[in-house]
């Protein structure tokens, strides 16, 4: 569709046409007697004005851009042959019109058109500037196969996945401080590190692997008005991706103009204002709204996506129980045709105002973004569980099948009285007795009749008058016990502050906000360092026992590495322990050996247990030979 | 200064006066074992050390009750054979008494003798007659039962049976949104600790089901050793309060600055317990406080040894061989001796 109206030049009335199937659009007047003909190419147009809508003239002005005069020229000539004076000032051309309508319609289309234009050049300028940083946005490719996600996520898989360990690595700053520690300055195999931490891997795979699914794209893209009379849109790589993926038409739009017929930047300027964009994103049509040429051509094209899309998205028909089933039995594409009272959107003569078209289209998109999900995330496993099942399920006949009851395993707890009571045959003052023989003399003390006697004076107590205020103790006791008690709770409140006791939840708070290092007087750097050899020990020992435990003879060679490693790690301790004594001082040397003595303790008892069991072992075997 | 001062006084005392506070129910669970306390009044050379706690208690009580019109109370015996409710009275009120055999005739004739006094006030009067009238009771039957053999986690089922009280009296009472706290008073002996540790499990039911009717448990233990591992746990699970005392002189004193602390305003006060508590648990076989060990996938049961039989030794569950192999594996380390008997084999 062409632009055109009447409109006078230089006195001579003629027709302006506005054609944008060349590229770049032309505008071009053309006398009604046919002999006189003025051409303007759009993109050399700088500026347009036109008459206010109060003023009784209507006429509008183009202005040309001045720098590419010379260009301009020598293109104009070669154009239609006219001669135009290169003047210094920008080239204007003039057009008078006597209808405000025509006049309005026809600007409105050159501004779009110029303003595309002048978009362009700075959208190409732009490009010049930041065309090194443009190149570096890579598409970010996940780390683990996410379609068949249970083998990805395997432990095998996870340990062999070094992208991924590196990624973490540079993701969590204090594992990469204990991978270099213990992995590349103390010797630990990579594969034994992250053995332990497998569950880490596994989260950060699933964490860093989640994309956005696909969506309706089109409904997010929201033009922005700015100053100087244009729209603005954003759209981002990702965005223009997810476009071409959701909208193939779009994409076959794309192929077919770019960069045969427009540049990029004004592909996208004409299909955001085209009557596809506002198809695509689920608008209703006008007749009067103001489309595209170009892009237009394509909403007949994209019926015929559409037509293929329904047939992609027809249910099959299960022939299970069936056996006449067929297509026209789907429920969701067919049925009886409503009255036409009860068909939205359709007046007496049964022509559609397209809100149909619209529902349509909104649920071909939903339904497409399903089935674009159905092969990740190992969905596809999901679906080879014969999807007849529940049918054949539903097919049995179950009554006379027995109802199922719950059963319970019962759980009889033993006490330890049944026992004691087969133990103790003669009661007496032993009657008690939970263990035994170690039952203490005081308890042996109290008989039969000591118990006896207590009860008869309870008894007699209270069975005469009870003196309640008996029990008030005197003064010096009753201040002795308030004393006790404030005190406790005095030494209470400092812990309670010391502590950091939420109020509301009555317990420790792990905020880790708050959170921060016990004082100490120790430099920063030798805390730090022996922050490192602890945790580097800790994973040796962790490792250590792993293997010591596993009662796997194949390991053995594996223990006694990691047993060299604690004997080195019990060195370094030491090593560090004397420095501290030597450099800083026996009062460092004192905080620094009770932070490590912990460490050091468990690593000896570890060593120790080794070379016992090493013993025992080799003794064994020494004496069995 | 008085001017000044005593406006501002009155205020303050109108402003508390409007806040209604909402009634509260409290729980006495008392252990009264005769043995324990028997044992104890040996210790301390002391006789009838029980009659001190039982009537600091009773004033406890009244205080109470003499604080909010709506309050309630309730006390439970956790004696040598089992439980008893001695307030409110179990069985429909009276009528069962008057059935009942010659214990409740005889108590019936000294009724007029003991009464606390006939001055005083009504509410008070209703719970401690009744509470000593069953008491009475009690003792009697209790006299009976010298020489039986003790069950032995009484005071774990008294604490259990405070528990369901309270709940249900919160259901019925629950348009007036009462609140409530128990109170376990124990008789702490030597033996009594060791003990306790077979009372584990039902006590760990009972912190569970108070924790979740957000109902504090607070425990005074007389004599015996300071730390009562499990029942510290039980306050310090539930927002509780911990006291041991030595002595029961001075018993009403502890009472009245230590144990009347508002079940709302747990969470704020600062609470006059003392020492750390003990988290562990015990081992069910040995009875040592372990730290690690073994726990029976079925019952729960703590053990600190493999035990033998392969059996749980509280639920006489079996054991899975494979994974008791798997525990009893001997550490591995390279046998020297071995690789060259294997050489020579190889050879």
């Amino acid at each position: 569709m062409s632009h055109s109206g009447a409109a006078t030049y230089k006195k001579v009335s003629g027709i302006i046409t506005i054609n944008e199937d060349v590229s770049p659009a032309e505008m071009t007047w053309r006398s009604t007697s046919g002999d006189k003909q003025h051409n303007i190419i759009l993109d050399t147009i700088d500026k347009l004005q036109a008459t206010p809508a109060t003023s009784d003239k209507m006429m509008l002005r183009l202005i040309g851009k001045v720098k590419e005069l010379d260009e301009e020229t020598k293109k104009q000539k070669g154009n239609d042959g006219e001669p135009i004076v290169p003047p210094p000032k920008p080239l204007t051309h003039m057009f008078t019109f006597n209808n405000r309508d025509v006049m309005d319609n026809i600007k409105v289309t050159l501004q779009q058109i110029i303003s595309r234009y002048k978009d362009q050049e700075i959208y190409d300028e732009k490009r010049k500037m930041d065309s090194s940083l443009e190149q570096q946005t890579i598409i970010a490719v996940p780390l683990i196969n996410t379609a068949q996600l249970d083998d990805s996520l395997s432990r095998g898989k996870l340990l062999t996945n070094l992208k991924l360990q590196q990624s973490l690595l540079k993701n969590d700053k204090d594992l990469m401080k204990a991978f270099q520690e213990t992995v590349m300055n103390a010797g630990l195999p990579p594969d034994e590190f992250w053995s332990t931490r497998v569950p880490l891997l596994r989260t950060f795979a699933l964490s860093t692997s989640q994309r956005i699914g696909p969506y309706n794209v089109l409904s997010t893209i929201k033009p922005v008005a700015s100053s100087e009379n244009k729209v603005n849109v954003n759209l981002s790589r990702e965005k223009i991706i997810s476009i071409f993926q959701n909208y193939p038409i779009v994409k076959k739009a794309y192929d077919d103009n770019v960069p045969k017929n427009f540049k990029e930047q004004e592909f996208w300027a004409r299909f955001f204002s085209s009557k596809l964009f506002r198809k695509l994103r689920g608008e209703k049509l006008m007749a009067s709204d103001r489309g595209d040429v170009i892009i237009d051509r394509y909403i007949n094209l994209d019926q015929e996506y559409d037509r293929m899309d329904d047939q992609k998205l027809t249910h099959p028909v299960k022939k299970f129980i069936d056996i006449d089933g067929n297509e026209e039995d789907d429920p969701v594409k067919f049925g009886h045709r409503p009255h036409f009272t009860m068909r939205p959107g359709l007046d007496i003569n049964g022509n559609n105002d397209g809100t149909i078209d619209i529902l349509k289209g909104m649920n071909r998109l939903s339904e497409k973004m399903i089935m674009a999900l159905e092969n990740e995330y190992s969905r596809a496993k999901l679906q080879n569980d014969s999807p007849d099942e529940e049918e054949k399920e539903s097919l049995n006949i179950n009554d006379l099948q027995p109802s199922y009851t719950a059963s319970y395993a019962i759980v009889h707890l033993k006490t330890k009285e049944s026992e004691v009571e087969q133990q103790i045959s003669n009661g007496g003052s032993e009657k008690s007795t939970t263990l035994g023989s170690t039952a203490d003399l005081e308890h042996d003390a109290i008989t039969k009749e000591m118990i006896t006697e207590n009860i008869d004076n309870v008894v007699k107590s209270l069975t005469t008058d009870m003196d309640l205020s008996k029990i008030l103790p005197d003064k010096e006791t009753s201040i002795a016990v308030n004393n006790e008690v404030i005190s406790a709770v005095k030494i209470n409140a400092k812990q309670a502050k010391h502590n950091n006791i939420d109020p509301a939840l009555g317990t420790f708070v792990n905020n880790v906000l708050s959170e921060s290092d016990a004082k100490s007087d120790l430099p920063p750097e030798l805390i730090e360092s022996c922050r490192i050899l602890h945790t580097t020990c800790c994973e040796f020992l962790k490792h250590f026992y792993i293997h010591f435990q596993s009662g796997e003879y194949k390991q053995a060679i594996k223990v006694n590495k990691l047993y060299k490693h604690l004997k080195s790690c019990i060195e370094k301790l030491n090593e560090l322990l004397t420095d501290v004594k030597n450099g800083d001082g026996e009062e460092f040397a004192t905080t620094c050996t009770a932070y490590l003595k912990p460490t050091l303790n468990s690593i000896t008892y570890a060593v120790e247990r080794y070379d016992k069991a090493f013993n025992e072992v080799n003794r064994d075997n020494i004496s069995s030979k | 200064m008085d001017a000044i001062a005593d406006p501002n006084f009155k205020h303050q005392g109108n402003k508390l006066n409007a806040v209604e506070e909402s009634p509260s129910l409290l729980t006495v669970v008392i252990d009264i074992t005769p043995q324990l306390w028997t044992e104890f009044d040996g210790k301390k050379g002391k006789k009838g050390n029980i009659l001190d706690v039982l009537k600091a208690l009773i004033v406890f009580l009244n205080a109470h009750l003499a604080f909010n019109i709506s309050n309630q109370v309730a006390v439970i015996a956790a004696h040598s054979q089992g439980i008893k409710y001695l307030y409110p009275k179990s069985g429909s009120n009276s009528n069962a008494s008057e059935l009942d055999d010659d214990h409740n005739d005889h108590y019936e004739t000294n009724t007029d003798k003991f009464i606390i006094s006939k001055n005083m006030y009504r509410r008070f009067r209703n719970v401690d007659e009744t509470l000593v009238e069953e008491l009475y009771t009690l003792f009697k039957e209790e006299k009976k039962n010298v020489g039986k053999l003790t069950q032995k986690s009484t005071l774990a089922g008294g604490m259990s049976a405070a528990l369901a009280y309270t709940d249900r009296v919160t259901r019925e009472m629950e348009t007036m949104s009462l609140k409530s706290r128990i109170m376990v008073i124990t008789c702490g002996s030597e033996k009594n600790n060791r003990e306790e540790i077979f009372q584990y499990i039902p006590i760990m039911n009972c912190i569970f089901s108070a924790t979740k009717i957000k109902c504090p448990i607070d425990v005074v233990k007389v004599g015996g050793s300071k730390e009562s591992t499990f029942l510290q746990q039980t306050t310090d699970a539930t927002n509780g309060i911990y006291l041991h005392v030595t002595s029961t002189n001075g018993l009403l004193q502890y009472f009245s600055i230590a144990m009347f602390i508002d079940p709302s305003l747990r969470q704020i006060i600062v609470k006059p317990n003392k020492g750390s508590v003990d988290f562990r648990t015990s081992c069910y076989v040995t009875g040592r406080v372990v730290a690690v060990g073994y726990i029976c996938s079925v019952c729960l049961c703590v053990l600190s040894i493999i035990p033998p039989g392969n059996k749980c030794p509280a639920c006489d569950s079996e054991f899975d061989e494979r994974v008791i192999a798997k525990l009893k594996k001997k550490p591995v380390v390279p046998r020297l001796a071995k690789k060259k008997s294997s050489g020579h084999i190889s050879k």
